[in-house]
C-alpha cells in the first residue's frame, strides 16, 4: 500500500484521537471530581464551623473591621471616565483557525437555530402542558409508519362538546405511498367508573407485506398486497382506570385484500392462490367481546415493581355465509422486579395471541391471521413478517434510569426476544423460535404513555422499532 | 504516515507561535473614551438612547444550553486543537475582560465592590441596598404574576408603590422568601445590584382586586375572587392564618428584559464586553455554589434603563433579581435533591448511568437534608464540593470561569464572617429558631469547603501594598482561618541600574523587603507561591522612578 492511501486514514485517526482526548481531557471546570480535602497544607484550627479571624496586623480579612489597603473611592460609573479594558474580540488567529470548522458546520448551525426558534413557539405546551380545555382544537398531525410512510393531515380534539366528560378525537392522514387511514375516538365519562368508548378506524395501505403463513417462510418471499381495513367498536368501561378496567365490546370488521401499488413484487406475482387464502375477497364480521387489564404495579407508565395481566377475548361471525366465524383472544402478562433500586429494573413480558375458526366456518382469509404487527411486534423482524393462527411472544428486558425529570423517564433497555407463530399450541416447539436481542430507549411521559426506540438483531438484520402510546 | 505526523507537527508549532505573539493589531477604537486598566470604575453608565426592549427566550435557552451548546463543545475541533499548543505554555483561553490591573473588577453598573474590600457591619448588611420599606396595607392587586413556578401578583400598596408578592408554597412558610432574603442579602453584600426585598405577612382582607382586572383589563388579564381565592390555597400560611411572602419592591426605570449570560445587549453602546467574559459573572459561580443557587439563569436577572438626563438618556442597570431558588428552597416547596448537582439534562451523568448499565451512584443520592425544617428545606453541607456544584442549566459565563475568576469569587466569599452570614440570615425573620442556628451552621460548614477547595487551586495571596520599602500582603487563608503559619516562595526579576536580579527567597511571614532584596531595581517582577503547595501562584509586578517609592503596578493571579 502506498503512503498516499495512508494519509487520508492517518489524518482521520489523530483528528478523532484529538476529539475524544478533548472530550475525555477537557470537562467542564464545574464537573472536576474533588481530591481529598485533608491537604496537609491546611491544618484546620479549632471547631470547623467558627472560623478564626486574625492577622499579626490586628485586622483580618473576613474580619467585619476588615478594610483593604488603598480600597476605591465612590466615583460616580455615569461620569465621563476610562473603560478598564477595549470592547472584547476574538484575536485574528482564533478567527482564522474557526472560520473554516464554521462553513463547514454551518448547515448544522442552521438546523439547530430553527429547533431553537421551534422550541421557542412549543416550549411552553411541551415543558409546561396546561390542563386541556373545552372546546375544539383543529391542527395537523404528522404520522410517519416509516421512513417512507410519512402522513400529514387534519387532527381535531374535542372535549366537553357533545357531552359532558367527553374526549373526541379525528385524525385523517394520507401518506406520500398513498397509504390512507381515519382514526376516530369518542370517549365519554373518561377515568370515571362507568365509561362509555366509540373508536373507528379506516385504513388502506396498497403495500401490506406478506410472506405467507407459517413460521418458517423464507424472507425472499416477500410480497405486496392492497389491504383495506374498516374497524369500528363500542365498548362499555368499568373502572376508571385504564390498568384496572373491564371492557364490554361489540365490533366490526371489513376487510379486504386486493392487488397493491407502490410496492414490488406482488402478492400475485410471489405466491400461489392457496398461499394466500382469501385473496381477491372481501369478508366483513360483527364480534363482541370482553377486554381487560389488571395491573397492580407501583407506577403506571414506568412501573418497577408488579405485575400486569390483559386480555382480549372476541367472538366474530360472519355477516355473510361466505365470511369466516372465527375466535380471537390475546393474553399477555408483565412483571417488573427491581434490582436493588427501583431506577433499574428487570421487566418480563409474555404474550399468547391467536384466532380460532369455528368448525363450520369458511377458510379464514389470510389477513385474519394473527400477525407481528403493534403490540405483537417481533423484535428485530419486519412487521407482518409472520401470519399463523396463533402467535406468542416471551421478552425480558433489563432497563435502567439515564434521567428522570418532571414526570418523564428515560431508560435505557437491553432486551432478548423470544418469538414463533404456528397453526395450533401443540406446535410450538423450542427448535422453530425466533430470537432477537438488541438494546434502545424507553421515554416515559407524564400524560400516562411513553416512546419506545428499540434497535434489535435477529437472523434477518438488525431492525429499529418505534412505538408510542401504551407500551411495554 | 510519517509525512501525515510531521505535518501535523508543523501545524501544532505554527499554531502555537501564532498564540504566543498575540493578537493582530487594533483598528484603534471607534467609541469617544479612553483605556486605563489601573481604574476602579469601569465608566459604562454613560449617557445613551434607551436600547430597544430585548430579552432572551426562556424556552430558546433551555433548549440551547442543554442540547445545542453541550453538542458543540463536545464537537469543537478548534477546541481539541488548541489543546496542543495550551500544553506548551501559549495563551488561547478567553481570560475575563473587564479585570483591572490589581486582578479586581471595577465598579460599574454589573458590579459594586463592597464586603472584601470594606467590610459592611452586620447591621447594615441585614438593611441591603436600602432602609427596610414595606408594603403598606392595604394592598390592591393590579396583576397576576407572570411566569416562574411560585404563585403572586403584582400589587400597588397604600404609598402607590408597586410591587411583587410572591407566596410561599403551601406547607412551606418563609421557605422561598427567607431563601431569596438570605442570598439577595448576600450577593448584595457580595457587590451585585439587587431589589428591595422583604418578607411579609398578610391576611386575605388585607388585598382588594383593582377593579380593572376583576372585569378584564386591557392586557387581557382577569382575576376574580374565585381566582384569588384559588391562587391563595397554593400559599403557604402561618399559625395565625396569615400567608408568607416575599415583596420585592419594582426597580425605578424602564425594565428591559433578562440579559444574555454571554452575548452584550443589542443597542446597548456601553455593552462592550461579552457577557460571559466578565468577571463578575463568571465568579458568581463559586458565590452561587456557596448558598446553591441551583436556577441561576438568565431569566433571574433584568435589565433596567434607568433616565438620567432631562432628554430621555440614561443608561442600564444589572440587576440579580430572584434567588429564591437557593438554599434548600424550590418554587413548589423542597428543592429536588438533584438540584445544583445536576443540570435537567446531564449528558456526562447519563452517560455514566449508561455505561455502569444504572450502578453509577450520584452523590446527591447520599445527601441527607438534614432535619425536617419547613423554612429550610433541603439543604445539607456534608455531600457538598463547591466545585461540583451545577445548575439546571449550564451557564455559558459559568462554564467560561478559569482559575482566577474562581479564586476571585473565592475570596468574595471569604470576606463575609460569621456575624455578616449570621446577620443575612436574621434578614429573613425567621419564626422557627431551629432554620436559623442550622442554615448558620451549614453555611458555614459550606464556606469552609469552598475556601479549601479554591484557596489551594490558587494561592490566595493578595491586597499587595508597599510599607516603609517593605511589600505587605495577606494571606486569605490564614486570615480566615483555615491554615496556621506558613512559608512562601518567592522569585524575582527585577530589571534596574545595577546588575539584574533574578533569586528566589523563602519568607516565613507576608512582607518582602524589596530595598534588601533589590535595592538598585526600578522594576520588580514577583512570583510568588506557598511552599510545599502546588496551588498556582500570584504575579506581582511593582515599579519606580528614581528617588521615589515602589508601587505596585500588576497583578495576576494563577
Amino acid at each position: 500500500m502506498s503512503p498516499k492511501y495512508c494519509r487520508v486514514p492517518g489524518y482521520g485517526l489523530i483528528i478523532f484521537g484529538l476529539l475524544v482526548a478533548g472530550w475525555l481531557g477537557t470537562p467542564p471546570k464545574v464537573a472536576r471530581a474533588s481530591s481529598n480535602l485533608d491537604d496537609s497544607t491546611f491544618a484546620a484550627q479549632g471547631d470547623s464551623t467558627h472560623v478564626v479571624s486574625s492577622t499579626a496586623n490586628g485586622t483580618g480579612f473576613g474580619d467585619t473591621t476588615w478594610t483593604a489597603p488603598d480600597p476605591p473611592g465612590s466615583e460616580d460609573p455615569s461620569q465621563p471616565g476610562p473603560r478598564v479594558a477595549e470592547p472584547d474580540h476574538d484575536p485574528g488567529w482564533e478567527t482564522a483557525l474557526r472560520t473554516p470548522f464554521r462553513a463547514v458546520f454551518f448547515p448544522m448551525r442552521l438546523l439547530a437555530r430553527g429547533m431553537e426558534l421551534g422550541f421557542k413557539q412549543f416550549g411552553d405546551q411541551l415543558l409546561e402542558p396546561k390542563p386541556p380545555s373545552p372546546g375544539v382544537k383543529v391542527g395537523l398531525a404528522i404520522y410517519a409508519g416509516s421512513t417512507n410512510d410519512v402522513a400529514l393531515g387534519p387532527d381535531i380534539k374535542a372535549r366537553d362538546v357533545l357531552f359532558p366528560n367527553s374526549r373526541f378525537h379525528l385524525f385523517a392522514g394520507w401518506s406520500i405511498t398513498d397509504h390512507r387511514r381515519v382514526r376516530l375516538t369518542e370517549t365519554i365519562a373518561d377515568r370515571r367508573p362507568l365509561g362509555f368508548r366509540l373508536a373507528g378506524n379506516y385504513d388502506l395501505k396498497p403495500n401490506h407485506r406478506f410472506y405467507g403463513i407459517g413460521n418458517d417462510t423464507p424472507e425472499n418471499q416477500l410480497s405486496y398486497f392492497r389491504l383495506e381495513d374498516t374497524f369500528a367498536e363500542a365498548a362499555l368501561l368499568v373502572g376508571s382506570k385504564p390498568l384496572r378496567q373491564i371492557r364490554f365490546v361489540a365490533d366490526y370488521s371489513g376487510m379486504n385484500a386486493k392487488s397493491g401499488w407502490h410496492g414490488t413484487p406482488l402478492l400475485e406475482d410471489v405466491l400461489l392462490p392457496e398461499q394466500a387464502p382469501g385473496y381477491a375477497g372481501s369478508t366483513f364480521d360483527l364480534g363482541f367481546g370482553v377486554t381487560g387489564d389488571l395491573g397492580l404495579v407501583n407506577n403506571d407508565v414506568s412501573p418497577s415493581l408488579g405485575v400486569h395481566a390483559k386480555t382480549e377475548l372476541r367472538r366474530f361471525r360472519g355477516v355473510r355465509d361466505s365470511d369466516p366465524d372465527y375466535d380471537q383472544w390475546l393474553v399477555e402478562g408483565r412483571g417488573y422486579v427491581p434490582v436493588f433500586a427501583h431506577r433499574r429494573v428487570i421487566a418480563v413480558k409474555t404474550v399468547w395471541a391467536g384466532v380460532k375458526p369455528t368448525d363450520s366456518s369458511p377458510e379464514m382469509p389470510f389477513y385474519r391471521l394473527a400477525r407481528n404487527e403493534g403490540a405483537l411486534a417481533f423484535e428485530g423482524y419486519h412487521a407482518f413478517r409472520y401470519y399463523d393462527n396463533q402467535l406468542a411472544i416471551a421478552r425480558a428486558e433489563y432497563r435502567w434510569q439515564l434521567w428522570d425529570r418532571q414526570d418523564w423517564t428515560l431508560s435505557a433497555v437491553a432486551l432478548y426476544e423470544l418469538n414463533e407463530v404456528a397453526p395450533f399450541a401443540s406446535a410450538f416447539t423450542w427448535d422453530k423460535r425466533h430470537h432477537a436481542y438488541g438494546g434502545g430507549l424507553r421515554l416515559s411521559l407524564t400524560d400516562r404513555s411513553a416512546v419506545r426506540l428499540d434497535l434489535a438483531k435477529s437472523t434477518e438484520g438488525l431492525h429499529l422499532i418505534l412505538s408510542m402510546g401504551n407500551v411495554f | 504516515m510519517r509525512r501525515t505526523i510531521l505535518s501535523f507537527a508543523l501545524c501544532s508549532i505554527a499554531l502555537w507561535a501564532g498564540t504566543s505573539m498575540g493578537d493582530i493589531p487594533d483598528r484603534g477604537l471607534t467609541r469617544s473614551t479612553w483605556i486605563d486598566h489601573t481604574t476602579w470604575i469601569d465608566h459604562d453608565e454613560q449617557p445613551i438612547a434607551e436600547p430597544p426592549e430585548w430579552q432572551s427566550n426562556y424556552y430558546t435557552g433551555i433548549f440551547r444550553q442543554s442540547i445545542v451548546d453541550p453538542l458543540s463543545h463536545a464537537f469543537d475541533i478548534p477546541d481539541k486543537l488548541l489543546l496542543i499548543p495550551r500544553t506548551l505554555g501559549a495563551k488561547t483561553e478567553h481570560e475575563a475582560v473587564n479585570v483591572n490591573a490589581f486582578d479586581e473588577v471595577p465598579n460599574s453598573s454589573w458590579f459594586t465592590n463592597r464586603n472584601h474590600l470594606k467590610a459592611i457591619p452586620p447591621s447594615e448588611l441585614a438593611k441591603g441596598p436600602t432602609d427596610v420599606v414595606l408594603p403598606k396595607k392595604p394592598w390592591t392587586i393590579r396583576h397576576p404574576k407572570e411566569g416562574g413556578q411560585t404563585a403572586g401578583f403584582q400589587i400597588k400598596d397604600a404609598d402607590g408603590k408597586k410591587w411583587l408578592i410572591k407566596l410561599d408554597p403551601a406547607g412551606y412558610p418563609q421557605l422561598v422568601s427567607g431563601a431569596d432574603m438570605v442570598s439577595r442579602t448576600l450577593f448584595w453584600a457580595a457587590g451585585y445590584n439587587v431589589p428591595n426585598n422583604q418578607p411579609v405577612r398578610f391576611k386575605r382582607e388585607d388585598l382588594k382586586i383593582d377593579p380593572e382586572l376583576l372585569k378584564g383589563n386591557k392586557d387581557g388579564e382577569q382575576m376574580r375572587e374565585s381566582d384569588l381565592t384559588a391562587m391563595l390555597e397554593r400559599g403557604a400560611r402561618f399559625p395565625d392564618g396569615s400567608y408568607s411572602a416575599l415583596a420585592s419592591l419594582f426597580i425605578s426605570g424602564e425594565a428591559m428584559g433578562a440579559p444574555s449570560m454571554q452575548k452584550r445587549r443589542p443597542g446597548d453602546t456601553n455593552d462592550w464586553y461579552r457577557h460571559d467574559y466578565r468577571r463578575e459573572l463568571r465568579g458568581m459561580y463559586v458565590l452561587a455554589s456557596w448558598l446553591n443557587s441551583w436556577d441561576a439563569k438568565d431569566q433571574n436577572f433584568l435589565d433596567v434603563f434607568v433616565p438620567t438626563t432631562g432628554d430621555s438618556l440614561g443608561h442600564v442597570d444589572h440587576y440579580v433579581l430572584d434567588v429564591g431558588a437557593s438554599l434548600g428552597a424550590a418554587g413548589l416547596g423542597e428543592r429536588e435533591p438533584w438540584h445544583g448537582y445536576e443540570n435537567t439534562i446531564d449528558w456526562g451523568w447519563m452517560a455514566r448511568r449508561l455505561v455502569t448499565l444504572g450502578f453509577a451512584v450520584e452523590p446527591w443520592r447520599h445527601a441527607k437534608g438534614g432535619p425536617s425544617i419547613p423554612a429550610v428545606g433541603n439543604f445539607e453541607s456534608a455531600a457538598y464540593h463547591p466545585e461540583q456544584f451545577k445548575t439546571l442549566q449550564e451557564q455559558p459565563a459559568f462554564r467560561a470561569m478559569k482559575d482566577r475568576d474562581a479564586y476571585w469569587g473565592a475570596k468574595i466569599v471569604a470576606s463575609f464572617s460569621r456575624d455578616q452570614v449570621a446577620a443575612a440570615i436574621d434578614a429573613a425573620g425567621y419564626d422557627d429558631p431551629r432554620a436559623k442556628a442550622y442554615l448558620l451552621k451549614v453555611l458555614m460548614e459550606r464556606r469552609e469547603k469552598v475556601l479549601r477547595y479554591y484557596f489551594r487551586e490558587v494561592a490566595p495571596l493578595d491586597f499587595f501594598e508597599v510599607k516603609d520599602g517593605k511589600l505587605a500582603f495577606h494571606d486569605l487563608a490564614k486570615d480566615v482561618g483555615i491554615t496556621g503559619a506558613r512559608e512562601y516562595v518567592v522569585h524575582i526579576d527585577s530589571e534596574g541600574t545595577g546588575p539584574d536580579v533574578d533569586r528566589e527567597l523563602r519568607i516565613k511571614s507576608p512582607e518582602i523587603p524589596l530595598d534588601t532584596v533589590a535595592p538598585n531595581a526600578t522594576r520588580l517582577e514577583l512570583h510568588m507561591s506557598i511552599a510545599g503547595s502546588k496551588a498556582k501562584p500570584v504575579k506581582v509586578e511593582l515599579s519606580r522612578s528614581a528617588g521615589s517609592a515602589w508601587t505596585v503596578t500588576w497583578i495576576r493571579h494563577a
